[in-house]
């Protein structure tokens, strides 16, 4: 999983950002955009595993979790696709090359990409939830020949908010991978699926029992998602979903993020979904 | 972002649809029913029209579309291998509620549902069985436009 670059220790100090400088910034759609950071220091930069998070810091106005969505094996390029939907995303999104921001983590448990090697494997993602997915999919492609199928199912709303959408146009191209893209209605040209994405659970070939699912998206989406590949006989136990809540310590103290008994930011963010399932039918928690 | 253009044929007689029909009701359902198969971009039926038929998708991809301002014509819903067209003929006053065209070349079996449904009156134990298998198609219908509902993806 990590590069040949020298793991580099996290800072003794959790709570402790590190600086990082914008290399380059990315629109990908409207409000959305994706940062290339270095470390601004000169300091090698932190290894990390898919579905991990890091606390992106911004000096006077706050810190949020952002999940890593860049390859686990560059790992000098740490990579983060941000939505501005808030005071700071906003404020984020006007930063262009050079800015420094701080950086802490990486954190929290990654997609267990090397316990299933040897299975099919089905990416379930939806709208922003393509980019903490995107760090196992690159592992994948790099190992190819430790997986049987590999298969990613993309839903987005309509075909202008396809998140990475020159990437999932060159993986389509890949002989050895299915790579299924719908969208939720659209206008004028489009020739692809038109629907929500548990429908194409339907409509892929895999072996569900020796089949592992990622899913990442939306709660709803994560839940219908689950669904559909247990009814197609993939066993609970062998879905994994990444949760997103309101981390703040990214260390398990502060609470802020708890779901039931779990701390999102330290048990998760990706959990295995029959422990976690419970949660997705408790209103308001 | 065109889709790639796989032709996968079916044995349409073990499609979800009909696989759980007695062998009986099998042959019944195939003596009305005609192999047909549409172009990339041909009509298949439209909104308003009488629905006279329903199809089995062999391969392809059914693309249905409503038409109203001032968004023009919309795209719901995709319809693929082993999928049910058209449930419009079930129902009064048994008109086509959308448009749907083949939007990669389809090959499909087409149903009589006038004489689906004489059989379908004269034999309950049919008429049925044949319900319970469109039943579950009529639900994920429903349950994908309630999802698409909620419109998921949209952050505020």
């Amino acid at each position: 999983m990590l590069s040949e670059l020298q793991r580099t220790e996290l800072p003794a100090d959790p709570m402790l950002p590190r600086p990082y400088r914008i290399q380059r910034v990315r629109r990908e759609l409207p409000g959305t955009f994706t940062w290339e950071l270095a470390p601004a220091n000169g300091d090698l930069p932190s290894s990390f595993e898919p579905g991990q998070f890091n606390m992106v810091y911004v000096g006077g106005i706050g810190e949020i979790p952002v999940s890593i969505s860049g390859d686990p094996a560059n790992p000098e390029k740490m990579i983060h696709t941000i939505r501005a939907v808030g005071q700071l995303t906003r404020a984020m999104e006007t930063f262009g090359r050079h800015t420094v921001v701080g950086l802490r983590g990486p954190f929290g448990t990654p997609w267990p990409v090397d316990e299933i090697r040897g299975r099919d494997v089905v990416l379930v993602s939806g709208g922003l939830g393509l980019a903490p997915l995107r760090p196992a999919f690159y592992h994948l492609l790099q190992e190819r020949e430790a997986y049987n199928r590999i298969i990613l199912l993309y839903g987005a709303r309509d075909p202008d908010e396809i998140l990475y959408r020159d990437e999932i146009k060159q993986w389509r191209r890949h002989l050895d991978l299915d790579v299924e893209v719908t969208v939720d209605s659209a206008l004028g040209r489009w020739r692809g699926h038109v629907g929500v994405v548990p429908e194409l659970i339907k409509r892929v070939d895999f072996d569900p029992e020796r089949t592992t699912g990622l899913i990442c998206g939306p709660e709803v989406m994560m839940k219908y998602s689950a669904i559909a590949l247990i009814n197609r006989g993939v066993a609970a136990e062998n879905l994994y979903v990444s949760m997103e809540r309101n981390m703040k310590c990214a260390v398990g103290f502060c609470g802020h993020c708890q779901l039931g008994p779990h701390f999102v930011c330290k048990d998760g963010p990706v959990f295995r979904y029959d422990h976690i399932k419970s949660a997705f039918s408790v209103r308001e928690l | 972002m065109p889709e790639r253009e796989e032709q996968q044929h079916l044995n349409w007689k073990e499609q979800p649809l009909v696989k759980d029909l007695s062998p009986e009701h099998l042959e019944l359902l195939a003596n009305l029913a005609t192999e047909t198969h549409f172009e990339a971009r041909e009509m298949i039926c439209k909104e308003g029209e009488s629905a006279e038929h329903f199809f089995l998708i062999k391969a392809g991809r059914v693309v249905l579309e409503l038409y109203g301002q001032p968004k023009g014509h919309m795209k719901i819903d995709t319809i693929e291998s082993g999928e049910v067209l058209g449930w419009s003929w079930l129902v009064e006053p048994r008109k086509w509620h959308f448009d749907a065209y083949a939007s990669l070349e389809v090959e499909a079996v087409r149903f009589d549902a006038a004489k689906v449904r004489a059989l379908m009156e004269d034999d309950a134990v049919f008429g049925f069985a044949l319900m319970q298998q469109f039943v579950p198609v009529i639900m994920d219908r429903l349950q994908s436009t309630r999802l698409r509902l909620l419109d998921m993806y949209h952050v505020k």
